[in-house]
C-alpha cells in the first residue's frame, strides 16, 4: 500500500503550481515517505493516507487559489492562475448551456461519490478512527487459545514481556435501585489495572487498585458520567458514598469515581464497572472462564513478538496442566490491534461494501468519460478554432482537465449531499454496539470525499482529454471529420463499454448471491417457533435470594406465577434466546468417544433452561422425551441434545448416553433429542446444542420467555405485575418478541443484500446510460456514411443489422471479461457468506441475462433510429 | 488592526522560536508539543513555510544555525527572521488580550 500511495503521492504533486512545486515538491515528497514509514500497523498506514489525502485536497485548493490571486494581482498577461480562474469561469459557463448534460454528470458522480462517502464514514468511525486512548497503536487484543481465566492471565503477565500491561474485560449487568425506580444498568467488569493499561482516568475519584480486586475487599463502582448525571444528578458527593447496585450476589457497593464524559468503555454502552475479584484460593480458580484481554505493547515490543511469546505461553499451560487446558488451541492463539477486535465481523462486511461502491463509482466514472467524449468530439470545431489561434496543446488540455475537475468536485457536493440526506437510513440499518454511531460527516470523511472526486475527476478527465487533444494537435481546421478520427475514439468508447459492462456484471453478481443468500436464511427451519413468544430478561435480586439455590428458587417461583396468568401457556427461562447474537460453546466429552489424532474435543452451543422453556420455545421432539421437573430440580443431571449431535457422537442410538461438558461438575444423561435449533442465526450450518437444566451453573441473569394466546404484547402488563408479585423491585428489560429477535439476526446479511442490490440496480442503470450513449453517438457519426450508403441502394434493414453489429462486439467483449472476473469475485464473496454456494451459476446466468437484455436495448434504440436516415439530409450535414 | 496568523502558520512560528530547524523537525516539534494531537501533512507545512518565507518572516539558513542535535546536510534549514520574531509576539499579545477577556467574563459568568 505505501507504494502505491507514494505513487499518487508524486502524481498529485505535478498538479501543483509549478512555482510552488518547483520550491517545495521534493521536501514535501520526502515529508509524505516520513509520514508513511512510521506507522507499525496497516490501520496506522490507511490513517496516514487518509491524512495525506486531506492534506493533499486542502493544498491543492489553496495553492491554487493563491497562485491565481497572485496572478491576478500581477497583470493582465496570460499567467498560470489567470488562465485557470478563467478555465473555471468558462467551464461553469458552458455546462449552464448544456443544463441536461451537466446535471446527468453531476447526477452520476453524485450517486457514486455519495454512495463511497456513506459508506466511508461508517468505516472511518468503526475502523479507521484511532482508539480514543493515548498511544492508540499500542494497544492490543489477546486470544489465548480459550477464554481468559485468572490463572491465564498470571502465565500470561509472567509470559509476555512484550505486554507493558494487560487486562481483562467482560461485560456484567447490574440492577441500580438507588435514586430513582429499580433499572438494569449494563456494565463492564475487568481487571483492576485495567483503565491503566487503556490510558483513561476517572474524571473524578480515583481509579481501581489492586486492593480493590482481592477476595474480601469492599465492593466498590466508578460510574459513567451519563449514569452519574441521569441518576444523581452530578452530585460530586456520590463519590465515597455507598449505593444499592446489584452485581452478583452483593448488592451494595461504593462509588470510588465517575469516567470522563462520554466514556464508553471498550464494550460500547457500559455506564458502570465493577472489578474482577482475582480469587486464586476459590474452588473455579482456572476455570472462571472470563472475558477478554486488552493489553498494551511496550516500547520495543510489537505485534509479532508478543504473539511468538503467548505460543509459548499457550504451549506451557497446556502441556503443564492437559486435564484443565487440553482445549487450548494453540494454533489459533493470537493477538491483534484492539481497534480490529472491537469492530469485530463489521469491519469485513464494511470493506466488501466499499469494495461494492468503489465498483459503483467506476462505472460512474467511465460513464461520465463517455459523456465528456461525445461532448468533446461535438465541440472539435471549436477546439481546433483554438488551436488554430495559437492556444498550445498543454492549454487546451489544462482547459478540459478544469472543467473535468470542475464537475467532479460539483458532483462531490452532490455526494456529500447524498450522504448526509441517506445518514439516518444506513446508521439505523447498522448493528449497535459499535462506534457506529460516531460516524458523520468529519473533516477526514469530507477530505476523503474531496480526494474521491479529484481522482474520479482525473481518470475521467484524462480519458475524455488525451484523444480530442491529440487531434487538435494535427493543427489544420478539419473541413469534415475523417473516418480514421472517428475510428479511434470510436475504439476508446469501446473499451470504456466493455469495461462498464464488465464492471456492472460484478456488480449484478454480488448482489444476487447476497440476495439469495439472505432468502436461504431466511427460509431455513430454525428448529423453534417463534410466533406469539414474549421474551424478556430479569436478574434474581442478590438482597433476597442471596446464594445458588435462592436462585433457583426465584425462577421457579417466577415461571410457576407467568403459568398461572391468564393467557399465558407456558413460560421458561433460558441462559440465552436463540439467534439472539452471540452462543456460548462447550466442549463435550462423550462417555466412550474416540477423539481424533489433533486430541481436540468437540465443541456444541450449550444453554442453560428451566424446565418449561422447551415447550414455551416449542422445540421438536424427535425421540425420547424433556426432563421432568423433578429431574430439573434434583439427581442426576439430565439433558437434551440436538439430532446433529445425537447422530455425530451417539449413531447407535442417544437416549440413555452420558458426557461431560467443559466447566460442568456431573455426567449429563440424554433423556430426548430434538430437531436442530439455530441457536446462532448467521451461521449456514447449524451446530450441535446441548441443554441443560439451570441448576448445573445457577446463573443469576436469565432470559423469560412466555408463549401466548393472540398478541403477545398484549399481556405485558398482566406479566410485568406477575414477575412483581414474585419481587417487587425487579426491572424487566430487553423485552422483545422472539419473531423480532429472530428478524434482527438476519439485519446484517439483510442489509448487505438490500445495499447490494441498490448499487447493483445503480450499475445496471449507470452501464445502461453508458451503452446508449455510445451507441447513440457513433450512430449519429456514421449518419453521413449510412446516408451515403442509402443513396447507393443499400437497404434499410442491412444497414440496422450491421449498426447493431457493431455495437454488440464492445458489448459482448464486457461480458465475457465480466465472466472471467467474476467466478473468483464471486467465490471470495461468497466464502465470506452463509448459505451460499461458491459458484452459484443461477446468480452468474441471472446477472448476466438481465445485464445482456438491458444493454441490447441500448444497442437497439439508436440502431433503429439510423434506419430512419433520410439521405438527404444527412449528406446535408456537413 | 493586525491581522490574525493563520494556526498553521503560528505553529510553524512558535517551533522555530528555540533555533532553526528543517521541515521534519518543524512537524515533530509541533506533534511533541500537542501530545499528537496536531498532525501537519505536507502541504500545511510547506504552505505555511511558502507564506512566511514570502512574507519575510522566515529565511532559509545554513545548517550550521541549527541546534547541534538537529543537524542533517541533506535538509534545508528554515530560521525566524527579526520581523518573524516580532510577528509572533505581537500575535502572542493579540491571544492574552483576548484570552484575559475571556477569563473576566468566564469567571463572573460561572460563579
Amino acid at each position: 500500500m505505501r507504494s502505491v500511495v507514494l505513487a499518487l503521492y508524486r502524481a498529485y504533486l505535478l498538479m501543483l503550481p509549478p512555482g510552488f512545486r518547483e520550491q517545495w515538491g521534493d521536501e514535501m515528497y520526502t515529508a509524505a515517505v516520513d509520514a508513511m514509514t512510521e506507522t507499525r500497523t496497516w490501520g496506522g498506514s490507511a490513517l496516514a493516507a487518509l491524512r495525506l489525502g486531506t492534506d493533499c485536497a486542502r493544498t491543492f485548493v489553496r495553492e491554487w487559489t493563491e497562485s491565481a490571486a497572485a496572478a491576478g494581482r500581477r497583470a493582465k498577461g496570460a499567467g498560470m492562475g489567470r488562465s485557470l480562474v478563467q478555465d473555471i469561469k468558462f467551464a461553469i459557463r458552458s455546462f449552464g448551456k448544456a443544463p441536461l448534460f451537466a446535471a446527468l454528470v453531476i447526477g452520476t458522480l453524485g450517486l457514486g461519490i455519495g454512495a463511497n462517502t456513506a459508506i466511508f464514514s461508517v468505516l472511518h468511525a468503526v475502523v479507521l478512527k484511532p482508539l480514543p486512548y493515548p498511544e492508540p497503536d499500542e494497544l492490543v487484543s489477546v486470544w489465548p487459545g480459550k477464554l481468559f481465566s485468572v490463572e491465564l492471565l498470571d502465565a500470561a503477565r509472567e509470559g509476555i514481556g512484550s505486554f507493558a500491561g494487560i487486562s481483562l474485560y467482560g461485560g456484567a449487568i447490574l440492577t441500580i435501585t438507588e435514586a430513582g425506580d429499580p433499572a438494569e444498568v449494563f456494565g463492564g467488569e475487568v481487571t483492576t489495572n485495567h483503565f491503566r493499561v487503556l490510558g483513561v482516568r476517572p474524571a473524578l475519584g480515583r481509579d481501581f487498585v489492586p486492593e480493590d480486586g482481592v477476595p474480601g475487599a469492599a465492593p466498590v463502582v466508578l460510574l459513567s458520567h451519563e449514569l452519574w448525571q441521569r441518576r444523581f444528578g452530578g452530585d460530586p458527593d456520590v463519590v465515597g458514598r455507598s449505593i444499592d447496585l446489584q452485581h452478583e450476589s452483593t448488592s451494595r457497593r461504593t462509588v470510588i469515581g465517575v469516567m470522563p464524559l462520554g466514556y464508553q468503555g471498550l464494550l460500547r454502552g457500559a455506564q458502570a464497572w465493577v472489578p474482577v475479584i482475582e480469587d486464586r484460593a476459590s474452588d473455579s480458580y482456572g476455570n472462571s472462564s472470563f472475558a477478554e484481554a486488552a493489553a498494551r505493547l511496550g516500547p520495543e515490543a510489537t505485534i509479532e513478538t508478543a504473539r511468538r511469546e503467548l505460543a509459548t505461553v499457550a504451549q506451557r499451560v497446556r502441556d503443564e496442566d492437559p486435564g484443565q487446558y487440553a482445549q487450548v488451541e494453540i494454533d489459533r492463539a493470537t493477538v491483534w490491534p484492539l481497534v480490529d477486535r472491537l469492530a469485530g465481523s463489521l469491519r469485513q462486511s464494511l470493506f466488501t461494501l466499499l469494495g461494492a461502491v468503489g465498483l459503483v463509482l467506476l462505472i460512474a466514472a467511465a460513464n461520465v468519460a463517455n459523456l465528456l467524449l461525445v461532448r468533446t468530439s461535438a465541440r472539435s470545431r471549436e477546439i481546433a478554432v483554438r488551436r488554430a489561434i495559437g492556444a498550445g496543446r498543454a492549454r487546451l488540455f489544462r482547459q478540459l482537465m478544469t472543467e473535468s475537475i470542475t464537475l467532479g468536485l460539483a458532483g462531490g457536493v452532490a455526494g456529500v449531499g447524498v450522504a448526509w440526506l441517506t445518514r439516518d437510513l444506513l446508521l439505523g440499518a447498522m448493528p449497535s454496539g459499535f462506534r457506529v454511531d460516531e460516524a458523520g460527516l468529519s473533516p477526514a470523511v469530507l477530505g476523503f470525499t474531496l480526494a474521491v472526486s479529484i481522482v474520479a475527476s482525473l481518470v475521467f478527465g484524462l480519458i475524455a482529454a488525451v484523444a480530442p487533444v491529440r487531434r487538435a494537435s494535427s493543427g489544420s481546421l478539419p473541413r469534415s471529420r475523417t473516418s480514421d478520427r472517428r475510428r479511434r475514439d470510436w475504439r476508446v468508447q469501446g473499451v470504456l463499454v466493455s469495461g462498464e459492462v464488465a464492471l456492472a456484471l460484478i456488480a449484478v453478481f454480488s448482489a444476487g448471491l447476497l440476495v439469495s443468500s439472505v432468502r436461504q436464511l431466511s427460509n431455513v427451519d430454525p428448529g423453534f417457533e417463534p410466533e406469539s413468544v414474549l421474551t424478556f430478561r430479569v436478574t434474581a435480586p442478590s438482597g433476597a435470594y442471596p446464594g445458588d439455590e435462592d436462585v433457583l428458587r426465584f425462577f421457579a417461583e417466577v415461571e410457576s406465577a407467568l403459568n398461572a396468568v391468564p393467557g399465558v401457556d407456558r413460560a421458561g427461562a433460558a441462559g440465552r434466546l436463540p439467534t439472539d447474537g452471540g452462543v456460548s460453546r462447550i466442549t463435550i466429552n462423550p462417555e466412550g468417544f474416540e477423539p481424533d489424532e489433533s486430541g481436540a474435543l468437540p465443541d456444541a452451543t450449550h444453554r442453560l433452561v428451566s424446565a418449561g422453556y422447551a415447550e414455551t420455545v416449542g422445540f421438536r421432539l424427535l425421540e425420547g422425551r424433556f426432563p421432568t421437573e423433578t429431574e430439573f430440580r434434583e439427581g442426576p443431571q439430565p439433558t437434551f441434545v440436538t439430532r446433529g449431535l445425537a447422530e455425530r457422537f451417539f449413531p447407535d442410538g442417544a437416549i440413555g448416553k452420558r458426557f461431560f461438558g467443559s466447566g460442568g461438575s456431573t455426567w449429563l444423561t440424554v433423556v430426548g433429542v430434538i430437531e436442530d435449533v439455530r441457536e446462532d442465526a448467521l451461521h449456514g450450518t447449524v451446530l450441535p446444542g446441548v441443554y441443560i437444566p439451570h441448576r448445573d451453573w445457577a446463573w443469576r441473569t436469565m432470559y423469560l420467555a412466555v408463549r401466548t394466546s393472540g398478541e403477545p404484547t398484549a399481556h405485558l402488563d398482566a406479566i410485568e405485575a406477575a414477575v412483581h408479585g414474585v419481587a417487587p423491585a425487579v426491572p424487566l428489560s430487553r423485552v422483545r418478541t422472539l419473531e423480532d429477535i429472530v428478524d434482527r439476526s438476519f439485519l446484517e446479511t439483510r442489509l448487505n443484500g438490500r445495499l447490494f442490490t441498490l448499487f447493483g440496480a445503480l450499475a445496471v442503470i449507470l452501464g445502461a446510460i453508458g451503452v446508449y450513449g455510445v451507441m447513440a453517438y457513433s450512430m449519429s457519426l456514421r449518419r453521413q456514411e449510412f446516408g451515403i450508403r442509402l443513396a447507393l441502394g443499400a437497404r434499410q434493414d442491412e444497414l440496422v443489422r450491421r449498426a447493431v453489429r457493431s455495437g454488440l462486439g464492445p458489448l459482448t467483449v464486457g461480458l465475457v471479461a465480466g465472466i472471467a472476473i467474476t467466478v473468483p469475485v464471486g467465490r471470495s464473496l461468497a466464502s465470506s457468506l452463509e448459505a451460499v454456494e461458491a459458484t452459484n451459476s443461477l446468480a452468474l446466468v441471472a446477472a448476466t441475462g438481465i445485464l445482456a437484455t438491458v444493454a441490447l436495448f441500448a444497442t437497439l434504440l439508436p440502431a433503429f433510429r439510423v434506419g430512419r436516415v433520410d439521405p438527404v439530409r444527412s449528406l446535408r450535414i456537413e | 488592526m493586525v491581522q490574525p496568523i493563520p494556526p498553521a502558520e503560528f505553529r510553524v512560528l512558535l517551533a522555530l522560536l528555540d533555533g532553526a530547524k528543517h521541515g521534519h523537525a518543524i512537524k515533530l516539534d509541533v506533534r511533541e508539543r500537542t501530545d499528537g494531537r496536531v498532525e501537519m501533512g505536507p502541504g500545511t507545512l510547506y504552505g505555511a513555510l511558502k507564506r512566511l518565507v514570502a512574507r519575510g518572516w522566515l529565511e532559509e539558513v545554513a545548517p550550521e544555525e541549527a541546534p547541534s542535535g538537529t543537524r542533517d546536510g541533506r535538509r534545508r534549514y528554515y530560521g525566524l527572521t527579526d520581523a518573524g520574531r516580532s510577528a509572533a509576539r505581537s500575535e502572542l499579545g493579540r491571544m492574552e488580550e483576548l484570552l484575559a477577556i475571556a477569563r473576566a467574563k468566564s469567571v463572573r459568568g460561572e460563579a
